[in-house]
């Protein structure tokens, strides 16, 4: 019995103003080329099952493109005979019920068990999934996560969940909805075979049975992980046997965080900044590059120009300085920055989107200081 | 020479016990340690390269001894959003006292904590060595470990330090299996 484990595929997402050669905001083209060559990779390993632990679009609303995507996909699975179950996560589920949740179309889809009212037991063949819906509300799922009990009768026992963990890194986190609980949580459940975690975008292991599949393209530059993919389990083997959860990549763009420049000692920033990308591949890349503590002097007597000019290949470059005297401080994610946003808006303007928005700018800005 | 700072932490430790009668149990209390039994001042700085006896062409610090002074500078703004990263940058200081510091012909020279919990040049790793072993002794973390199925969150929060660097500890033990240590 083989399962593949993916999550936060975000699909929808976009980012920076540039377009492909077809037209579209080039990150969410890449996105949508993550998931299609996760989706292939996924075909060719035939696994029994697939989850997809939440987060599958960037927005309870995705359009029509994104839907398209995901269909697609769930086809090419449903073609090769691979089953598919797929939880809701903070950024596909409403606010308010009378939305209605894009799950409702995925469930009328041949082999996809989308689970988003609430926690299901679901059977395929000898593999039972206890899968755990996002829930806004933090007692309810921390309750409905203790709640969770493998099935005796099953061989093997997957429970899916879209959750942060104190103490983890904060990507994912700080948005729209998004909850986060004690570690300890993981200690109640911790007899299920495996637990497939969503919801932070980091690809990583945090309990011998406990993994975060990550998102399959980096969505901030909070995310400096080398690789990007998916995970593949094994439940033939041994549970601390090498090759029980084995990581699968796929392709994805460039990011590179040049780091902090020190701004402040002698020597031009200028030539430090093109210094700190040597040997990087920088065509097509996304890149930023924060400069701290600069006088102001310093700043505008800088070649930015020719800074600019050497990373002209870049798919996207900033330049982000921080001005001596002016310190950065963690901003964290203010619960009522919704509240601010419905306050100023202008006709027109999307609030969910907006404070989706801003939730995530701060989430990553606090990430970005977090030593 | 040097102690290892693995043998030198553990024996910190057990003198501190010894003393204080205190029991083995996480977290390990690193400022009573510093403070109790060391006899080093722990002072917050806003900007540790303004502390008098900074070097001046440091860049950004998390940490700070003097040793004339006998004193340990933690960078404010660190110390206020992350507990256990405070921690791992006092013990990191001890680490310098105890290893590089007391009683040695370099007692006079200042040593800072780069802000890079990976620094692994000559002293600094040293000191880091020491700071991880102090604060996630190998006797308590791997009962630990092997009981909570290396929950790295979990066993961050009981031994009171960083996510990454009860990651990172849990990886030089080689407690982690492959699908962990990336």
């Amino acid at each position: 019995m083989k399962i593949c484990h993916l999550a936060d595929t975000h699909l929808g997402y976009r980012n920076f103003a540039k377009l492909s050669d077809a037209g579209i905001n080039q990150r969410e083209a890449d996105v949508y080329a993550a998931f299609k060559e996760a989706i292939e990779r996924i075909v060719e390993l035939r696994p029994d099952a697939v989850i997809h632990a939440g987060d599958l679009f960037d927005s309870y609303h995705p359009t029509n493109r994104a839907l398209g995507v995901a269909l697609d996909g769930f086809r090419a699975l449903e073609h090769a005979g691979i089953p598919v179950i797929v939880i809701g996560g903070n950024h596909s589920t409403p606010r308010y019920t009378s939305t209605g949740h894009v799950f409702e179309v995925l469930a009328r889809f041949g082999s996809v068990r989308a689970v988003w009212q609430e926690p299901e037991r679901l059977r395929i063949s000898d593999l039972a999934v206890y899968a755990v819906p996002h829930d806004a509300d933090a007692e309810r799922l921390e309750e409905a996560i203790r709640g969770a009990q493998p099935d005796p009768k099953a061989a093997y026992n997957v429970l899916a969940l879209h959750v942060g963990l104190d103490g983890l890194a904060r990507v994912g986190t700080g948005e729209a909805g998004s909850v986060s609980l004690d570690a300890a949580t993981l200690e109640a459940v911790g007899d299920f075979d495996y637990i497939a975690l969503g919801h932070l975008h980091a690809r990583e292991g945090v309990r011998v049975n406990a993994c975060y599949a990550g998102s399959l393209e980096r969505l901030s530059f909070a995310e400096t992980a080398k690789a990007k993919g998916f995970y593949e389990i094994d439940f033939a083997l041994d549970a601390l046997a090498p090759g029980r959860v084995r990581p699968h990549d796929v392709t994805t763009r460039p990011m590179h965080d040049l780091g902090l420049i020190d701004g402040s000692s002698e020597g031009e920033p200028a030539e430090r900044i093109i210094a700190a990308a040597n040997g990087l591949d920088l065509d097509g890349a996304l890149v930023r590059c924060r400069i701290a503590a600069v006088s102001q002097d310093r700043w505008r007597a800088m070649d930015i120009a020719a800074v600019r000019r050497h990373f002209s290949a870049c798919l996207h470059f900033e330049l982000r300085p921080e001005f001596a005297g002016t310190e950065l401080r963690a901003v964290g994610a203010p619960e009522d920055i919704g509240s601010f946003i419905a306050a100023r808006l202008q006709k027109g303007e999307n609030a969910e989107e907006l404070t989706t928005r801003a939730q995530r700018l701060l989430a990553e800005a606090d990430q970005a200081i977090e030593p | 020479m040097t102690p290892d700072p693995a043998t030198a932490a553990a024996r910190l430790l057990a003198d501190y016990e010894e003393r204080y009668g205190v029991p083995r149990t996480p977290p390990i209390p690193i400022d009573e340690i510093a403070r109790a039994h060391l006899l080093l001042w722990v002072e917050l700085a806003d900007d540790l390269r303004l502390v008098p006896g900074a070097p001046g062409a440091a860049g950004r610090l998390s940490g700070l001894l003097i040793p004339s002074e006998r004193t340990i500078w933690v960078d404010r703004h660190e110390a206020e959003r992350s507990a256990g990263r405070r921690r791992f940058t006092t013990a990191h200081e001890v680490g310098h006292w105890v290893l590089h510091a007391q009683g040695s012909a370099a007692g006079d020279s200042v040593f800072c904590r780069p802000n890079d919990l990976h620094r692994t040049d000559h002293l600094e790793g040293e000191a880091n060595a020491f700071a991880a072993s102090l604060l996630m002794p190998e006797p308590l973390l791997r009962p630990a470990a092997d009981a909570s199925g290396c929950n790295i969150a979990h066993l961050a929060q009981r031994f009171d330090v960083s996510a990454p660097a009860m990651k990172l500890r849990l990886l030089r033990l080689d407690l982690l299996p492959p699908w962990m240590r990336a």
